[in-house]
């Protein structure tokens, strides 16, 4: 599991990455992680009052940051899939969108090479 | 027919009511008078394309969402445009049609929070399945990107008339497939809902029969059958990828006979690896 922060969601910047579901004050889920921060999802968590989200740390650099936010959407990429019926058909499948997902990202630089 | 009234909806939301609103929206008063006067045109045979750009001109926003998509990446080989009649030639009528009503629709949800996530799926799905009608040799490429755009219009009319309805229907953490839950929520789901509008609205069969038969590609008529099991493939590599609304696309059929049927099994890391890179520039 990648690190991750607390940090004060009217401070953060958009684009940045929510990489732990977020839930109100009833247990009900606001936002499912990994999402990006953008304008109108700050509002909409401000007014449910939400104050902190947690996002990837940073402290160990640029590199490991990209890495971390990679590693998360792969997870909920497996995630996503895993009501998918459990058949040798749909592994491959998986490990297709997995492929392919890592080369986009190795291509840009921000995971190595696969 | 009982009445149903859902407990989440201070409101007092009911399917009747829903129903008779979703038959008014089959007849647009709930868009803008230059949407409406765009579409009419469009319906119109003495209709010129020079007419309808002037008409398209009097609102600042809906020329600037045609040029948008004019000089996006679909078309990006064939040079950048700034009047509109250029970007009306590009994009075609029908799909210029699809792209104003779609955007009418989520204007009119703007400040709900699940409409970033909508819109980006769309865009996401159009340009997926075009992607897909490259690499299988399909020609009506417009056809796929109009699809893919309007595929989950229906779901864009539940915040609009049953927002608590809609809200809760986001946070329930049940099993059961979208659909299922939209239909025991709302009276209908999201493709019976979207298809009634596109028939309504003189879009073509096959826009209306990827609408309708995008979860179940294999329901599809015959003539739509490409077009619907593109949009299907689509659909769920953008949900797979994040680019969607909903976490749970893949129980209602796999991905493999829709790459099979599509005859993409070798060229589906690029098809991936656009979609990516697509939904990585998506506003």
């Amino acid at each position: 599991m990648a690190r991750m922060m607390k940090v004060e969601l009217a401070t953060t910047e958009d684009g940045e990455m929510i990489v732990q579901d977020v839930h109100d004050m009833l247990g009900r889920l606001l936002v499912r992680a990994p999402r990006r921060i953008d304008p109108e999802l700050k509002r909409m968590l401000l007014a449910r009052g939400i104050q902190e989200v947690f996002i990837p740390d940073q402290s160990s650099g640029d590199a490991e940051y990209e890495r971390q936010i990679v590693e998360q959407e792969r997870d909920a990429i497996r995630k996503r899939f895993s009501r998918l019926q459990d058949t040798p058909d749909n592994k491959r499948i998986v490990e297709i969108f997995i492929r392919a997902f890592e080369v986009f990202h190795a291509e840009k630089g921000k995971i190595p090479p696969v | 027919m009982t009445s149903s009234r859902h407990a989440g909806d201070s409101g007092g939301f009911r399917k009747e009511e829903f129903r008779l609103k979703v038959e008014d929206l089959t007849l647009l008063p709930a868009i803008s008078p230059h949407v409406l006067e765009f579409m009419t045109s469009l319906d119109d045979p003495a209709a010129n394309i020079a007419g309808i750009s002037g008409r398209i001109e009097k609102d600042p926003g809906l020329s600037a969402r045609i040029l948008k998509v004019a000089n996006s990446p679909l078309y990006a080989s064939r040079g950048h445009v700034t009047r509109v009649i250029d970007a009306l030639v590009r994009v075609g009528l029908m799909t210029a049609k699809a792209i104003i009503m779609t955007a009418s629709f989520f204007d009119s949800i703007r400040d709900h929070p699940a409409v970033a996530s909508l819109w980006k799926h769309s865009m996401a799905v159009s340009f997926g399945a075009r992607k897909i009608g490259e690499a299988t040799g399909m020609t009506r490429l417009d056809e796929l990107y109009l699809a893919g755009l309007l595929h989950d219009i229906g779901k864009v009319v539940y915040p609009m008339f049953a927002r608590e309805s809609f809200d809760a229907y986001l946070e329930d953490d049940s099993t059961d497939p979208g659909p299922v839950r939209e239909s025991r929520l709302f009276g209908m789901d999201h493709a019976e809902l979207g298809t009634r509008l596109a028939e309504a609205w003189n879009f073509p069969p096959v826009i209306y029969h990827a609408i309708r038969y995008h979860h179940a590609p294999v329901d599809a008529p015959e003539p739509s059958r490409d077009v619907v099991n593109a949009v299907g493939l689509a659909d769920r590599i953008s949900s797979a990828y994040g680019m969607g609304h909903s976490e749970d696309p893949f129980v209602e059929g796999g991905i493999r006979p829709l790459i099979e049927n599509l005859g993409v099994s070798s060229s589906i890391d690029g098809i991936l690896a656009s979609v990516l890179g697509y939904g990585d520039n998506i506003e």
